[in-house]
């Protein structure tokens, strides 16, 4: 039986996205098999079963994911921190989209799988991708923005480095597989605004509370 | 890159050498895909140096997957299926302009599943205490030795010795050693070594920072703290927030 009552609505298009790394790999996760493919369970993947590219819509957003990552809740910490930070750009199709809370309700989903504990998310994860879904559009849950979100895509995919302006979507004759990439920052520390609206694990996400108030929406109920 | 018939590599030092050297000769085929459409009109012109480019690429290979260290490894497998879907592209490809990026995806997955083998070849070598002891010694050789000391829980004289290369036989906390050696390891890629240093005093497990962790029981939380210093590879956002708490929303 599906876990939602209505299926989400399937999205195309173009995004710029946001994403940041370790300085010693490239930004997205492929290999040349299962063994070298060991990515860290996150909200739409477990480890060993699948991998995911985690991408957020905005540079605020990518760095915020950092500091609930790394736990980095001051400047002492903040700048030792030295990421690369990539821009991309996304062409694809059959994203779902979960963007908004409004819309996993309008789906018949709990609106608090996009913010909650990752484990929460897997079933959804499995059921999007057997239905076709490329992907999932869904409110950040680090960067605790309103209208911040974060842009998940199942699977391999391949960078295409850009070292120029980013360049014509046509140009990528396989954008199933690959992403043009442009490298922002080749060592940077997350910005002090992301690191201030970073909703760290355990925290309060004060955009979905608000939600809740204006919704009268209660979690579990 | 020589073309001649290569020795397997015979000792760990050799192996990663090659496997380095053939990333590296991967790598510089790799330019910018557009640069690639751009050169395509003299494209003829290279498929002969395109054809020694693999015979090289498949003796490196050979090579290593004959080593005795990774005749069976998983990642050595991975590398030989690689070869033969390039060899696959590369016939396919018979402009050489590689319009879909074909053979460019298989160079791509190569220098990632090398990367994998140069690291888990340092992460083996960091398993042995004085291989640890000495590269903790190094990358953090900007920390205060006394800092150093506490969170090796070893004496200052040590690491001062460990800093002049002088690493005799470790028998205090061999284990703590190899871990904090594995966990500087995976963060330098991410931060300062001051920064490596402020982690293992963040709280961020279960309100326990990682020192804590280490003091209690290097074995245990061995696992735990290094998939936690591994996850920060790329952006993952850990755990979940809290919710349902309508009356405190802002």
């Amino acid at each position: 039986m599906a876990l939602w009552t209505a299926p989400p609505k399937r999205l195309k298009g173009v995004w710029t996205a946001y994403r940041h790394t370790d300085r010693r790999f490239p930004p997205l996760w492929y290999g040349g098999g299962k063994a070298g493919l060991h990515q860290e369970s996150g909200r739409w993947h477990e480890e060993a079963k699948d991998v995911a590219q985690y991408l957020a819509l905005s540079s605020n957003g990518a760095w915020a994911e950092r500091c609930r990552y790394a736990v980095i809740r001051d400047d002492v910490r903040r700048l030792e921190d030295r990421r690369k930070l990539w821009q991309l750009q996304v062409i694809e199709h059959d994203i779902a989209d979960l963007s908004t809370f409004d819309a996993y309700l309008a789906c018949g989903l709990a609106p608090e799988l996009a913010v909650g504990p990752h484990e929460d998310c897997w079933p959804l994860a499995d059921e999007l991708r057997a239905a076709g879904y490329r992907g999932v559009l869904s409110p950040a849950a680090a960067y605790d923005r309103p209208y911040a979100q974060n842009l998940t895509l199942f699977g391999e995919r391949i960078e295409s480095p850009v070292y120029d302006a980013m360049p014509e979507p046509r140009a990528n004759p396989r954008p199933d597989m690959y992403i043009a990439a442009i490298l922002v920052a080749d060592s940077g520390s997350p910005t002090e605004h992301a690191m201030k609206h970073t909703c760290y694990e355990g925290d309060y996400h004060q955009t979905f509370d608000r939600w809740c108030a204006a919704n009268g929406y209660r979690p579990g109920a | 890159m020589s073309t001649v018939l290569l020795e397997p590599p015979a000792t760990t030092d050799e192996l990663r050498e090659r496997a380095e050297e053939l990333a590296g000769e991967v790598a510089e085929q790799l330019e910018p895909a557009e640069e690639r459409v751009e050169a395509a009109p003299a494209a003829p012109a290279r498929l002969p140096s395109r054809e020694e480019f693999f015979a090289a690429v498949r003796r490196a290979v050979m090579s290593i997957a004959s080593s005795p260290a990774w005749r069976t490894h998983e990642l050595a497998t991975e590398l030989l299926l690689l070869v033969e879907r390039l060899r696959d592209e590369l016939e396919a490809d018979t402009d050489g302009t590689d319009p879909e990026w074909r053979v460019r995806e298989v160079l791509q997955r190569m220098l990632v599943v090398l990367g994998a083998m140069v690291r888990q070849l340092e992460h083996n070598e960091l398993d042995r205490p004085e291989q640890a002891a000495r590269f903790v010694a190094n990358a953090l050789a900007d920390v205060e030795v006394g800092q150093m000391a506490s969170l090796l829980d070893i004496s200052p004289r040590m690491v001062s010795n460990y800093r002049k290369g002088e690493v005799g036989q470790i028998r205090k906390n061999p284990a703590r050693v190899t871990l904090v050696a594995q966990l500087v390891y995976e963060l330098l890629g991410s931060m300062t070594a001051r920064g490596a240093l402020l982690w293992f005093d963040a709280r961020m497990l279960d309100d326990r920072t990682p020192r804590e962790l280490i003091d209690e029981d290097p074995v245990t939380y061995r696992q735990p703290l290094i998939s936690l210093a591994r996850g920060g590879r790329a952006q993952t956002d850990r755990g979940g927030a809290r919710y349902g708490a309508v009356d405190r929303a802002a």
